[in-house]
């Protein structure tokens, strides 16, 4: 019956060809305007790292002695000696440390210039917890953290810029004045949003390389523009050790937890971290120590910006005034097809009958609708890809997923609004059309 | 005006499709209104002016070399070199850049330790007015013995400032000139003497609510990374630029981080801005369309289906313009009651924007004039049907199907 049905719905077509081409335009546009917009959404606001998101977690620490009450905010930053003091404990599984220089690079062994380029401070962990693909070599160990070893990892488009795409491991890499070798070569590797360094750069590439931030303090690199840093107390001297005995709150903590005892475990000891530190002076506004796993972090942090969520309620209003006007179509289609209604119901088909080949009539022209769709969806996307440029390409593709439930939607949505034109249709009586006939 | 009974109890009766098109006109005013709003508030938000020469300055973030207590000579040599460049009009250390989305956030309190006030801090020299292009409309103007330099953060340090006049606005409600002379606590709680008022000059974070609020403060932070905010002499600012580069490359050693035009800072601060705008227009050009083709296609099926009653009408003695204005006020009828809905509906969206997102309300006019322009784009798609039915031949009543 099914196919006796489609072709029945493909006779049809080529009837009111006009009629049935507009309504799978108007299908198509609304469904592209959607499925665009919420593709750029949703890839936005995907987990970053879903099979350990719920067990990384952001260390805040609320240092400050300042007097003020502060309610729920915290930093996401903390001092550079309350990171030293806590991350030795041997309570997470991971520990990873993030700052950020800027220097210039350039492969010695070619008569270049130098590139201004980004650099990622942390250290081994780094690798191991965010579980990062390597190209070639590996991360540094935990001995060149210790003693500050001058050794770096590259991104692969640095790897492609400084050494032509070859095995460079075991190759120096000039580091402003300094030279550094390179100990691996990271693959392809992109987590989205990236969500432990700074909120502005979420969306955008890893930094060009990375270096154990041991190495950043020992050489007594300057944090830049590159990471935040709040100094609600002055501090005396103006040499690099007095920054960093300073109450300057610049380095990031994220720690990987097991599970909750594990977290629980963890939070009592910064706790009485900070408790101790109390009794000596410090953390004087009060004891506000969180930690905050990727999810609520990406929440807290306002990752996914207004506009991007804003922009898909606006399409879905887009598409549903399409489908309102799909529906007026639907209902001129239907009421010129009375007389075949009455005809087969004169013959002996039941309404439902009626209502399954409409239905299936209606399905077959929102599953075009929604193919249709996708293809302009693809022009919608290549479309935003230039519209949002400053944010990274990745974010406007489709996966499988979101392409099924295009079709899913399309097919759906034209048969929720086609409840009521199909209803009206198969209420038309036998006698009244044949009449006519 | 006597169709209108007639035209209610037909549209009444066929319930179905005219509210469909009622529907549709709602929400399409609805989004409209809306998105027009949004798009006015982005463009107002762009052309707000930074308070400084914007089409003739630039900035250089760059690098002094050297132990940090000879920071300051090697500070001195580099505005003496810049300022010597023919092409080059002024130019002032900066700790910050208007837009640039990078700088210091502080506290701008009244008494100590309380939260009063967000702004952002800058750190200039002397010159800050006359460079910057900044209108001082009270108090005086920043002196050279104003000036401190040193390798530290400018709010440890009692000074003379500047504040805007947002600043001046917000600590003295009743008189803002009375802010003159005050004293104000920094993020560090030491207090600053505020000696004058300038008009505007925007903070770095364009989307901050705090942009307008912002200390301007007499301090050459010497320290290894700094910013020299140049303005050239008018129109000369690309060779300006090139002077500036020129000269200060000739410095071993010597980094340039950044050297960008104020316009192009502007540019990129705004993307996010352009982008959604963009976005805006296009939803509701294709809400337009689809909206016009929709009312388009509903009556000229409503015509096709009525072929016969309309040649009974005209053989009856209806003229053609009768028979067209029957269609027009039809027409009338459904749009003035979606807009009507739309007009209730786009008030509850504007509610839940500004709930939500921290827009501000859709004001009257742009509502009304909203319904007037839906008004019309509805009677302009029904005019070609409406032509049509009104060149429907009486004779068609008489042939029998």
């Amino acid at each position: 019956m099914f196919s006796y049905y489609v072709k029945l719905a493909l006779i049809s077509f080529k009837r009111t060809p006009l009629l049935s081409f507009l309504m799978v335009l108007l299908i198509a546009m609304g469904i592209s305007a959607t499925m665009t917009t919420f593709t750029v959404s949703y890839m936005m606001s995907q987990d970053p790292i879903p099979s350990k998101s719920n067990r990384i977690y952001s260390v805040q620490m609320d240092s400050r002695g300042d007097g003020y009450d502060w309610g729920e905010s915290t930093l996401t930053e903390i001092t550079y000696m309350d990171m030293q003091n806590v991350i030795n404990s041997g309570i997470p599984k991971h520990r990873v440390v993030i700052s950020a220089v800027s220097t210039m690079l350039r492969n010695p062994q070619q008569q270049v210039q130098a590139i201004k380029s980004k650099v990622r401070t942390t250290n081994a962990d780094f690798f191991t917890m965010f579980e990062t693909p390597f190209l070639f070599g590996s991360g540094w160990d935990e001995q060149a953290d210790k003693q500050a070893q001058q050794v770096i990892v590259l991104t692969k488009k640095s790897n492609d810029r400084f050494f032509n795409g070859e095995n460079s491991v075991g190759r120096f890499l000039q580091f402003g004045e300094a030279l550094y070798q390179v100990v691996g070569v990271l693959d392809d590797w992109q987590l989205m949003p990236k969500f432990y360094g700074v909120k502005t750069e979420a969306f955008s590439e890893p930094h060009d390389v990375f270096i154990p931030f041991n190495t950043q303090i020992k050489n007594e690199l300057m944090v830049g523009n590159l990471v935040n840093n709040t100094c609600w107390k002055s501090y005396e001297g103006d040499d690099f050790s007095a920054f960093l005995a300073s109450e300057c709150m610049w380095v990031v903590l994220w720690v990987e937890l097991d599970n909750d005892a594990a977290r629980e475990q963890y939070q009592a000891y910064i706790d009485s971290y900070a408790q101790q530190q109390r009794d000596h002076g410090r953390f004087s506004n009060r004891i506000y120590n969180r930690l905050v796993d990727v999810k609520q972090y990406l929440v807290e942090e306002e990752i996914v910006s207004d506009d991007s969520k804003m922009a898909v309620w606006l399409s879905v209003l887009f598409l549903i005034v399409c489908l309102l006007n799909c529906m007026g179509l639907m209902m001129a289609k239907f009421h010129g097809k009375a007389g075949e209604v009455g005809l087969r119901r004169a013959v002996g088909a039941s309404k439902q009958h009626i209502v399954a080949q409409f239905s299936v009539e209606l399905a077959v022209i929102g599953f075009i609708g929604g193919l249709v769709g996708l293809i302009l969806a693809q022009f919608g996307l290549a479309a935003a890809e230039n519209l949002y440029s400053y944010l990274h390409a990745s974010l406007m593709q489709m996966n499988l997923i979101l392409v099924l439930s295009t079709l899913l939607l399309a097919v759906l949505v034209s048969c929720t609004f086609g409840l009521l034109p199909i209803f009206k249709a198969s209420l038309t009586q036998p006698s009244s059309q044949l009449k006519s006939l | 005006m006597k169709d209108l009974a007639p035209i209610i109890k037909t549209l009444l009766k066929a319930k179905a499709s005219p509210l469909l098109l009622i529907l549709q006109i709602a929400i399409t005013f609805m989004v409209m209104v809306n998105a027009v709003n949004m798009l006015n508030e982005r463009s107002k938000n762009m052309a707000r002016p930074i308070g400084v020469d914007e089409a003739n300055s630039f900035y250089i973030q760059t690098n002094l070399q050297g132990e940090s207590n000879a920071l300051g000579a090697r500070l001195d040599e580099d505005l003496a070199l810049l300022r010597a460049l023919p092409a080059v009009q002024g130019v002032t250390p900066m700790s910050a850049i208007p837009l640039e989305a990078w700088g210091r956030a502080t506290l701008i309190n009244k008494e100590p330790a309380k939260v009063f006030e967000y702004g952002a801090y800058f750190a200039v020299d002397e010159s800050v007015v006359e460079v910057l292009g900044l209108n001082l409309i009270a108090g005086e103007n920043l002196s050279v013995e104003d000036v401190y330099t040193l390798p530290m953060d400018g709010v440890d340090l009692s000074t003379n400032i500047l504040i805007t006049k947002a600043v001046a606005q917000s600590l003295s409600p009743d008189d803002w000139q009375q802010a003159v002379g005050m004293t104000v606590y920094l993020s560090n709680d030491k207090p600053q003497q505020v000696k004058g008022v300038v008009e505007t000059m925007q903070g770095p974070w364009p989307l901050w609510y705090g942009v307008e609020f912002n200390v301007i403060s007499p301090l050459r932070e010497a320290y290894n990374e700094v910013r020299y905010f140049v303005r050239a002499k008018p129109g000369l600012r690309d060779e300006a630029m090139e002077q500036v580069l020129e000269a200060l490359l000739k410095t071993p050693g010597r980094m340039i981080e950044k050297a960008k035009t104020i316009e192009t800072l502007k540019f990129e601060a705004y993307q996010s801005d352009r982008a959604t705008s963009k976005l805006l227009i296009g939803v509701c050009l294709g809400l337009l369309i689809v909206t016009s083709l929709g009312i388009y296609g509903q009556a000229r099926f409503s015509v096709n289906r009525r072929k016969r009653q309309i040649g009974t009408r005209r053989a009856l003695g209806a003229s053609k313009g009768q028979v067209m204005r029957f269609f027009m006020l039809e027409n009338a009828v459904v749009s003035v009651t979606g807009l009507v809905i739309g007009f209730i509906a786009a008030l509850s969206l504007s509610e839940q924007f500004v709930q939500h997102f921290g827009l501000t309300p859709v004001p009257l006019p742009y509502l009304l004039s909203g319904m007037v322009a839906l008004f019309v784009l509805g009677q302009l798609s029904v005019s070609y049907p409406a032509l049509q039915a009104s060149r429907v031949e009486p004779a068609i009543a008489t042939r029998s199907a």
